[in-house]
């Protein structure tokens, strides 16, 4: 009971203290008048009060306001979170652990982009490609940007492809990082109004019928690299090796590929980027925007292959001391990886492909019908994974598109 | 003065001047030589250093670029490659790829090239793990070396002048302290003195060298003091001495050109002496003495010595001044000549008195001439004259024939006597009697006499202002001189008429001119003026105008007498007589000395008396007719008169009774014995008895002589009925002799 008593004592006090109006120039003064006014404030109980508000910190986690809201921060490539997904995990979460997920959606332009806003600390959830967690660039799982996903929380991991699964750019330390959630190519599309018979082979860029009327990526360097080589004719393997295929005439089909496109596309390609050409790369297996607006696109499926991206999520360091939203993202990867969200509200809306299997399956049901089925079998069949590159292949690449991009604007500034 | 202060304060701020100006070369001169030497050392070091570090910066270079080649880190290679191009010696670098193209080409725009440029164009290979992937090629320059030495070069010669300035301001605070410091106080002090004060010391308030010399310089500061004591008192002296003299005294250099001149040049020639200081002291002369003077000087150069020559110095007013020059040459202690000394002297006066002197000696000689035919002639009228006027009493009755043609007789006689008077007046031969006398009156009734002889267009002014004219003078004498001098104003005036202005007027001897001076005596006289307005004596006959017999009239009309009586009488009253001679006429006049007579004492004129009484008498003489003259005036007066031709027989009959007689006349000049011998032996036998010497010719000598010997009275002859009367008389009636010399006078 004393103790009870002197801990009412002091909060009188210390209420007094601070809600008296007591100028702060004199509030020293007035501290050592309450000294001798007031008995002494215990220790103990300063000490308790402290432990109480640290408590308290501790089980409603900052992330959340006082009404119990969670802020979930994305960087991913557009079309990753679909609204109505958003809802209808916000419910389930709702539903689950009494919060409100706030979704903060940002679309990443440039793989950069994840490791600059890692480093910030300002994003919760990454899309990088299945090439970016261990590129030398950024090292996601190494450097502690990254965080390493509970696949317990993700019981929809088991699905996914095995070829997909447990690759080694998604782990590290026998503890996986990335999951993958969709996959694709870095196509070769052609406007059928155009170009009749589907082309069969990279070389149709370098076609001079085709010049200036075609657009590639801008900021996938090593993609225009690779589909240089291709048509130059190194197999598969050996695209994503500079010593391999670096050469003069490497250089020169960089070059023209650069000087001789209408346009260069960045982040995400849209309808824009192909209405009137004849020729284009896309990430994306069908048309359905474009060709709605009375264009005739569909991919080709060169004989020499096309590279292939296996887009995934990356946890961000940030929810490492906020284990309910960690466990809140790990649960929005395992909802998106659900089969009909893996291919109704991804792949086929963005044109893209699932990577569970049975949303693969489920997907090849749906395209069956669809005129691009066709190329979709052939494509996956001839794809080319995307390879972690070494630093100097990739510098070298990188090089070489910027070569190929200073001739283009040094030709334009001519012309 | 001035010019040693000048000269001191020049040596002594150069002496500063040049301690400042000495260490700032000195150290101008080491930075200079500090700066070639390290320049050129540290260009070459660097050069030299730099050849040696391109190699190793490049394989440096080559080698931290190998991976990031290897792995076309483009942005590394571009960071390197400007991190490259910051370097100073790097102009341009290139990284080629192992293709051999550019990735990087960066240039320093920093560097700038110069034709002296050095430039080294190295390439490298680059290699990574055993495999060529691209070359490195820089090319170095040494531009920078030359900003980098001049930056080395500038801190060193901070570093440089720092310790420079250190020795430099240790150095002169030293300096200053020890030197400068006591060096001021030194210069204060020299000032002071310099200015002539020498109460000032030195007061270093140190020891050493300098103190010391402080010490000797304060005595030789006292040694000086007493030294320019003795000069400026040497030079006083000797200046008082140059200026103080009457002469022109002047200094030249070996060539003649004045270098000083004493004011007494100004003083008489009216030009100032800076006008002729630098210039040849001929020019002080007229045209006819240059060349002599010039002569002169160059003979005394030579070794000759100079006479004493007359020079004439030329005035201001066109006149000249005779100059008697002394000239000498100054030689120094070598016998070297440096210049000449010249003293002029003003010989004017001594040219006057030398003209007087010869007149003077003239008139001596006329005088001397004329006095001895006088006695002579004096001894033949005494007959004449004697027994004539005996006859005249005796022997002739009134309004006869006889007595009139024995009055015509007497009268030639008494005109040859006067002549003859006028001769021993002029020759100073007479002894006319002097006694106190007011000159106003005697002027006024000459004057009075003058009016009514002289012709009616001559006018007469009286101008007798002098309340003290009492003068020791003959009446009759001063009557003649004004009588004189009027008649020559009055003939020089008689053609076209005018005034005569005489004057009288007491006058100090200093107002007198020099040449007056000589013949007088320091006192108060009065100056007696006679002026005509006359045309004026002709220059040429100035100097024979107090001649005897010299004159310009036709023979009927004068004797040529006048102005030699009157100069005569002047000068026998011991007064002068000066010529004024001008165009507007000639003034004549005359200074009589002012006795110490009460002016109660002084007559007017003399009285004339014949006075009879009683003695007995020896009366001798060797002329016969004097002594038949004598002896019957006097027994015809009443005296017993024993008369003798031969001095000898009369000095016998005398030893015969030498009581008898109650008074002794002789002759002075008898043959046998002479009167003052006769007049010895007498006042031997008997020295109470009175003696009366009587001359035609005597000197002041004999005058003398004859009254130390005990003569009671000395006459001159002739001796007239009432001059012998009258000496007998008062002799005999115990009359001082002084008063009857004097009186003998007034007998005519």
């Amino acid at each position: 009971m004393s103790l009870i008593f002197t801990v009412y004592n002091d909060l009188i006090s210390i209420f007094r203290l601070f809600f008296t109006r007591i100028p702060v120039c004199q509030l020293n003064p007035m501290l050592n008048q309450y000294d001798k006014a007031m008995p002494a404030i215990h220790k103990n109980t300063v000490l308790s009060i402290m432990a109480i508000l640290i408590a308290i910190c501790g089980i409603f986690p900052f992330s959340a306001d006082a009404g119990g809201r969670l802020r979930l921060r994305f960087l991913i490539w557009e079309g990753y979170a679909p609204y109505q997904q958003q809802q209808a995990f916000k419910k389930k979460i709702l539903g689950k652990y009494g919060v409100n997920l706030e979704f903060a959606v940002r679309y990443a332009s440039n793989p950069d982009h994840f490791f600059n806003e890692l480093r910030k600390g300002e994003v919760d959830i990454i899309s990088p490609a299945h090439n970016l967690p261990k590129d030398s660039r950024y090292n996601f799982t190494t450097n502690g940007l990254t965080l390493p996903v509970n696949i317990n929380n993700v019981p929809n991991y088991h699905n996914i492809d095995p070829a997909l699964k447990k690759q080694h750019w998604a782990v590290e330390n026998e503890k996986i990082y990335a999951i993958p959630i969709v996959q694709g190519p870095y196509a070769l599309a052609y406007n059928t109004a155009i170009i009749e018979k589907e082309p069969v082979s990279w070389n149709i860029f370098w076609d001079e019928r085709y010049a200036g009327r075609y657009s590639v990526q801008k900021d996938y360097y090593e993609l225009n690299v690779y589909i240089a080589a291709l048509a130059l004719g190194f197999c598969p393997e050996e695209i994503f090796h500079y010593d391999i295929i670096k050469g003069p005439a490497l250089e020169n089909k960089i070059r023209q590929l650069a000087i001789h496109a209408d346009s260069l596309w960045t982040g995400f390609d849209k309808p824009v980027h192909f209405k009137g050409k004849a020729l284009a790369t896309s990430w994306r297996a069908n048309f359905l925007k474009i060709n709605k607006l009375g264009e005739s696109w569909r991919i080709a499926v060169p004989e020499e292959g096309t590279t292939w991206w296996v887009d995934t999520l990356m946890l961000s360091h940030t929810l490492k001391d906020d284990p309910l939203l960690k466990q809140i993202a790990e649960e929005w990867i395992n909802f998106i990886l659900q089969p009909l969200i893996q291919t109704d509200a991804l792949a086929l809306k963005l044109g893209i492909y699932p990577v569970t299997t049975p949303a693969l399956k489920l997907f090849s049901q749906k395209k069956a019908n669809r005129p691009e089925a066709f190329n979709q079998n052939r494509l996956l069949k001839n794809h080319i994974p995307w390879k972690l590159l070494n630093t100097r292949d990739r510098n070298a690449f990188s090089l070489l598109w910027k070569e190929a991009l200073s001739a283009r604007t040094a030709i334009k500034a001519v012309k | 003065m001035r010019y040693r202060t000048k000269k001191f304060n020049k040596i002594e701020r150069s002496l500063k001047s040049k301690f400042l100006f000495g260490i700032c070369m000195a150290m101008l001169l080491t930075a200079l030589v500090y700066m070639a030497i390290d320049y050129y050392m540290v260009y070459n070091r660097n050069t030299r250093m730099l050849e040696k570090e391109i190699e190793v910066k490049i394989a440096r270079a080559a080698k931290t670029l190998a991976h990031p080649l290897w792995i076309y880190d483009i942005n590394f290679i571009r960071e390197y490659s400007r991190i490259l191009t910051h370097d100073h010696s790097v102009v341009m670098v290139t990284v080629y790829d192992e293709r051999n193209k550019a990735l990087m080409h960066l240039e320093n725009s920093d560097v700038i090239i110069t034709p002296s440029t050095l430039k080294w164009a190295l390439e490298q290979e680059i290699i990574f793990q055993n495999r060529p992937v691209g070359r490195l090629a820089i090319t170095f320059c040494n531009a920078k070396i030359n900003q980098l030495t001049r930056q080395m070069l500038l801190s060193d010669i901070i570093i440089l002048f720092s310790m420079l300035l250190t020795v430099l301001g240790t150095t002169w605070f030293l300096l200053a302290r020890q030197i400068f410091t006591p060096l001021t106080a030194l210069e204060h002090t020299l000032k002071k003195i310099s200015t002539g004060d020498y109460s000032k010391r030195i007061s270093l308030h140190m020891k050493g060298e300098l103190a010391s010399i402080a010490d000797e310089f304060n005595t030789m500061v006292e040694q000086v003091k007493l030294r320019e004591k003795k000069i400026r008192e040497s030079e006083l002296k000797y200046r008082n001495l140059v200026e103080s003299s009457t002469d022109i005294i002047f200094m030249t250099d070996i060539k003649g050109e004045l270098l000083f001149m004493n004011h007494n040049f100004q003083r008489l020639t009216g030009y100032r002496i800076d006008n002729f200081i630098s210039r040849h002291f001929t020019d002080m002369f007229p045209e006819k003495y240059i060349q002599i003077s010039k002569e002169m000087l160059e003979n005394g150069l030579m070794g000759i010595t100079i006479p004493l020559y007359e020079v004439a110095l030329q005035k201001k007013n066109d006149t000249t001044v005779p100059m008697e020059l002394n000239l000498t040459i100054q030689r120094d202690i070598n016998q070297t000549a440096f210049g000449a000394l010249g003293i002029a002297r003003d010989i004017t006066e001594r040219k006057k008195l030398e003209t007087q002197l010869q007149q003077t000696q003239k008139m001596e000689a006329i005088g001397t001439l004329a006095g001895g035919i006088a006695h002579d002639f004096n001894n033949i009228l005494g007959s004449i004259i004697g027994y004539g006027e005996m006859m005249e009493m005796f022997d002739v009755k009134e309004n006869t024939k006889i007595g009139d043609r024995l009055n015509h007789i007497l009268k030639g006689a008494y005109r040859a006597r006067d002549l003859v008077d006028q001769i021993l007046t002029f020759s100073r031969h007479t002894d006319q009697k002097k006694k106190p006398l007011r000159l106003t009156p005697i002027l006024k009734e000459a004057l009075k006499f003058l009016r009514a002889s002289l012709p009616a267009t001559i006018r007469i002014n009286e101008s007798l202002n002098c309340r003290d004219d009492v003068v020791l003078a003959n009446p009759t004498q001063i009557h003649q001189v004004l009588m004189n001098l009027c008649m020559n104003a009055s003939q020089a005036m008689a053609a076209a008429g005018g005034t005569i202005t005489v004057g009288l007027n007491q006058i100090n001897y200093n107002q007198l001119e020099p040449s007056i001076r000589l013949d007088l005596e320091r006192g108060p006289y009065v100056k007696v003026s006679v002026a005509d307005q006359g045309k004026g004596i002709d220059n040429t006959i100035i100097d024979k105008i107090f001649d005897p017999f010299f004159t310009t009239k036709k023979p009927s009309e004068g004797t040529g007498m006048g102005l030699a009586v009157v100069h005569g009488i002047v000068t026998n009253h011991n007064g002068a007589i000066e010529v004024e001679n001008g165009i507007e006429g000639t003034t004549f006049n005359i200074y009589f000395p002012l006795p110490d007579i009460a002016p109660a004492e002084a007559d007017t004129a003399g009285q004339l008396s014949l006075p009879a009484g009683q003695g007995k008498i020896l009366f001798v003489d060797d002329e016969k007719p004097l002594v038949q003259f004598s002896k019957e005036i006097l027994e015809y007066l009443g005296y017993d008169v024993t008369a003798k031709t031969d001095s000898i027989k009369a000095l016998e009959i005398f030893k015969q009774a030498p009581d008898f007689f109650d008074l002794v006349i002789t002759d002075q000049t008898m043959p046998n014995m002479t009167g003052l011998d006769l007049a010895e032996k007498i006042l031997a036998g008997r020295p109470d008895l009175p003696i009366v010497l009587c001359t035609g010719f005597s000197t002041e000598t004999t005058e003398k002589k004859a009254l130390t010997a005990g003569i009671h009275t000395y006459v001159k002859k002739p001796l007239g009925p009432r001059k012998l009367a009258t000496i007998v008389s008062k002799i005999l009636n115990r009359i001082n002799p002084l008063e009857i010399a004097h009186g003998q006078s007034t007998d005519h």
